[in-house]
């Protein structure tokens, strides 16, 4: 146990070095906020309600919704495919612990500095100004956090794990970036789609990263069911990607051994 | 012998940023005045002639590379002049640039992905050679080198041998009348470390290259070096004739490491420390058997010195080492030997 | 101080195109990477597209423009945005290359810096966003009615430079700060961000909001007053972009290039 605390707080600590970079990614994301706003404004027009969602909803999604993105951006799969072709990789190997966990604990220490810095600040806001008044939504979306965390962490390490294979992963991560962030509320709130898109994006995993945790904190909490209910989806697909993400990394393994340091 | 080189009171600083420790110190740092100077260089005064092979050497951090940096125009000098061949580095560095040569040990100065032959015809075509001098220069180096068989290769799939001489002979093509080498042989094989040396030797004497080696490699500086010159601490501290340095590190000097059966008590040490003028004698920590004496075996009976501890505490094993030029460097500026 | 004897400008284009040709021969080895990278530039463009395809089954505007004249706006875009990335694409390595002290090579070569190590990395997949850009550009215009003449076409060419000249200015300014700072990273995405939203219309921000995205940001330039010659089928009335156009290119390169050349001196070299 001790052996994993001490590399979260590396990882920690490491992000804490580039202080400048959470400074001003904290006055970015604001900035980003910002022009948000204008371009809703925009969309929304004189219209009152768009998809069922007043503008205030469909801001304070978006708003939440980009937080989030750029919180969980750990970049994992651009760090594992340098380190693939630097060969710095080896160094992983040589470390007493199975390299999924170095790197997501180097993830993890990332995203945890930047969720209290970025994070605690905008939903505090919002629950001045926009009405989050339950105190019970947001401790069940700080639950639903974790998991999101997983389920984007997977897509990335999966990703990650191609790169022993292939010389440049930039196609395939812009790819994935694009396919994520849209089919995860990152870009659109999904109420936005046609009820028939709705219905299948509602069996895919992305949504587990950005939607579920937004219903939640939005929703209406007297329902627990929903919650739980939702939890409950995304540690479904948590659990199933990690499997997948071991099953992708052992078969890449082979490939990074053939070809050699 | 005309100066190719030369250095007046040429000096360089470093503005070292006091870093804030506590809350805001980023943002404190980033409009902060609060800073020390640092002197990396310090007044040196050098003169190099034409045809001249000099090797720079000192420890790392004595300032060797920040006078590199400032006669390749790199950098700006803080006080003093710096010229080669009529130029001031900084000053007209694309025209100063077509006169000399750098390479860098370890680092590529070709395009990564293009072959070694297409690295070659940019090179031509940035250096604007005809085509008579490409061919000719490229003749020589085929007869030197076979330097044809890697044509097709991409750069980055070469191995560091292959690729430190295609930095030469890339180097090389424009003919420049100066080279520097910046620890050129490093982590290579002895047998491309021969052929680098070759070259070198023959593009000096055949056209009067002058090259600057800067290096931690004293093999490479005693097979080419006429010169050398030591700095530490951003001085010269040393600067003439390889055979002058050898007299006075003396060639018989070496690092004789033995590995004793016994503890070694104080008493044979004493003893040992009687028998010498001028070294050193360590013991090493690790272990009290173990005993490093750096001496000149022509100064000391080494007979005597070996049946000395044979008779307290045996021998277990022994091992002879030729000093390091940190050593050598520490000596003279330690002024034993000057 | 550090005045550098002016090249040719033959001489700049010869060995552009040679490096062009070269890269070109080499990059063909790598067949599947490229093929790759082109469905990546594809999937990416076409959800940008689906973003308003979906917001559009809502709402008939975004800030006044209809969906067409947003697609053509977008397609502008994406071509100047080519621009920038094949021909500056190194600008995204350009941190690496300092703290590794790779940059140092540059110095050495019997030309100006900026261009040795522009002309160090020339992204030849990033031409395919050309075609997908001008695709948009002609189908959304085919639904306008715009009607194209000889002129306009130039017109729209020497338009697309200008745009990509304005992005590869605010890039280069972003990357260029990695002389004094170690990972400018964050600022790159912002300034890639920000390109990005300039598809949107100004006409979204309040009037304070459309000077500082005119001025001091040239969002406003970067696609979406150029595009306006071309949507409402008279360019004459617009015309008077055109020369704001060319002089905010013309400044904002000269300020790129100056922080460029005074990070270049700032820089000493990685290592002792």
């Amino acid at each position: 146990m001790k052996k994993h605390t001490i590399l979260i707080i590396a990882g920690i600590k490491s992000s804490f070095a580039y202080r400048f970079k959470i400074i001003t990614s904290l006055f970015f994301n604001a900035a980003y906020l910002f022009i948000l706003y204008y371009i809703w404004k925009g969309i929304y027009g004189s219209q009152e309600t768009v998809a069922g969602l007043t503008f205030t909803q469909t801001y304070n999604y978006m708003a939440v919704s980009t937080i989030l993105s750029s919180l969980f951006n750990s970049r994992t799969d651009w760090r594992m495919s340098i380190k693939v072709q630097t060969g710095n990789i080896l160094g992983y190997y040589m470390k007493p612990l199975p390299i999924e966990l170095q790197f997501f604990y180097e993830a993890i220490g990332n995203v945890m500095v930047q969720f209290f810095i970025v994070l605690s600040p905008v939903i505090l806001f919002m629950a001045f100004t926009a009405g989050l008044t339950d105190y019970r939504n947001v401790l069940f979306f700080i639950l639903s956090l974790p998991f999101a965390f997983i389920i984007n962490f997977c897509f990335e390490y999966i990703i990650g794990t191609i790169s022993f294979y292939t010389e440049s992963l930039w196609g395939i991560i812009i790819l994935k970036n694009a396919v994520v962030s849209f089919l995860s509320g990152g870009l659109i709130p999904l109420k936005f789609f046609p009820e028939s898109v709705r219905n299948v994006i509602k069996w895919l995993p992305f949504r587990g990263v950005i939607d579920i945790p937004l219903e939640i904190l939005f929703g209406y909490i007297s329902n627990y069911g929903f919650v739980l209910k939702n939890i409950a989806i995304q540690v479904f697909w948590a659990v199933i990607l990690v499997w997948i993400s071991r099953c992708f990394y052992k078969k890449s393994e082979k490939a990074l051994i053939v070809n050699g340091g | 012998m005309e100066n190719i080189i030369e250095l007046k009171n040429l000096s360089k600083d470093f503005k070292i940023l006091n870093k804030k420790s506590g809350k805001f110190s980023v943002v404190k740092d980033l409009f902060s005045t609060d800073y020390t100077v640092e002197r990396a260089v310090n007044q040196i005064n050098l003169n190099i002639g034409k045809g001249e092979i000099v090797g720079f050497i000192g420890p790392n951090g004595a300032g060797k590379s920040t006078t590199i940096k400032m006669l390749t125009g790199v950098l700006v000098p803080t006080e003093g002049t710096v010229l080669v061949n009529g130029f001031i580095p900084y000053k007209h560095r694309v025209k100063y640039v077509k006169e000399i040569g750098v390479v860098m040990g370890q680092r590529s100065q070709l395009w990564w992905d293009l072959s070694v032959e297409d690295s070659f015809k940019v090179m031509k075509e940035m250096y604007e050679l005809s085509d008579a001098e490409y061919a000719e220069n490229m003749r020589i180096f085929e007869e030197e080198l076979c330097i044809s068989e890697l044509f097709d290769k991409s750069v980055r799939h070469l191995s560091l041998g292959q690729k430190m001489l295609c930095e030469i002979v890339a180097v090389l093509l424009y003919n420049p009348k100066v080279i520097f080498l910046d620890e050129p042989t490093i982590g290579l094989d002895i047998s491309v470390k021969t052929k680098i040396r070759k070259i070198i030797k023959r593009m000096n004497s055949q056209q009067g290259v002058t090259v600057i080696l800067t290096t931690h490699d004293i093999s490479d500086i005693e097979a080419l070096c006429d010169r050398v010159v030591i700095i530490d601490h951003g001085t010269i501290i040393f600067d003439d004739s390889m055979n002058k340095m050898k007299q006075l590190v003396g060639s018989e000097r070496k690092i004789i490491e033995i590995t004793t059966k016994k503890v070694i008590s104080d008493e044979l040490t004493e003893k040992i420390k009687g028998m010498f003028t001028k070294e050193h004698l360590q013991i090493n920590p690790a272990s009290n058997k173990r005993m490093d004496i750096i001496c000149d075996s022509g100064e000391v009976d080494i007979n005597e010195l070996l049946l000395q501890i044979m008779e307290y505490v045996g021998i277990e094993d022994i091992n002879t080492v030729g000093v390091k030029i940190e050593d050598i460097v520490r000596q003279v500026y330690e002024g034993n030997l000057l | 101080m550090g005045c550098e004897m002016r090249k040719s400008t033959k001489y700049y284009t010869k060995i552009y195109l040679m490096l062009i040709s070269k890269y070109v021969k080499a990059r063909m080895a790598y067949r599947a990477d490229f093929l790759i990278s082109l469905i990546g530039i594809f999937i990416e463009n076409t959800i940008g597209l689906l973003f308003y395809s979906v917001v559009f089954m809502r709402v008939t505007y975004i800030g006044g423009w209809g969906y067409n004249e947003l697609l053509f706006i977008y397609g502008f875009l994406v071509t100047a945005s080519s621009v920038f990335h094949v021909f500056f694409g190194n600008m995204f390595n350009l941190k690496t290359y300092i703290v590794n002290g790779d940059f140092t090579k540059f110095y050495f070569r019997p030309m100006n810096i900026l261009f040795s190590f522009v002309s160090e990395y020339i992204d030849i997949k990033s031409i395919f966003q050309v075609i997908i850009g001008i695709y948009l550009m002609v189908i959304s215009s085919n639904t306008l009615n715009i009607i194209w003449d000889f002129q306009m076409v130039l017109l729209l060419i020497l338009l697309i430079i200008s745009s990509g000249i304005i992005i590869i200015s605010t890039m280069t300014i972003c990357a260029s700060l990695g002389f004094w700072v170690r990972d400018p990273s964050v600022i790159m995405d912002f300034m890639l961000k920000v390109k990005d939203y300039s598809k949107y219309p100004m006409t979204i921000y309040n009037k304070i909001l459309q000077l500082f995205f005119s001025i001091i940001i040239p969002l406003g330039f970067m696609s979406y007053y150029p595009s306006l010659l071309f949507l409402k089928n008279s360019v004459v009335r617009y015309m008077w972009i055109v020369p704001f156009q060319l002089i905010v290119s013309a400044v904002y390169f000269f300020i790129a290039v100056f922080v460029f050349q005074k990070g270049t001196r700032f820089y000493e070299g990685a290592g002792s």
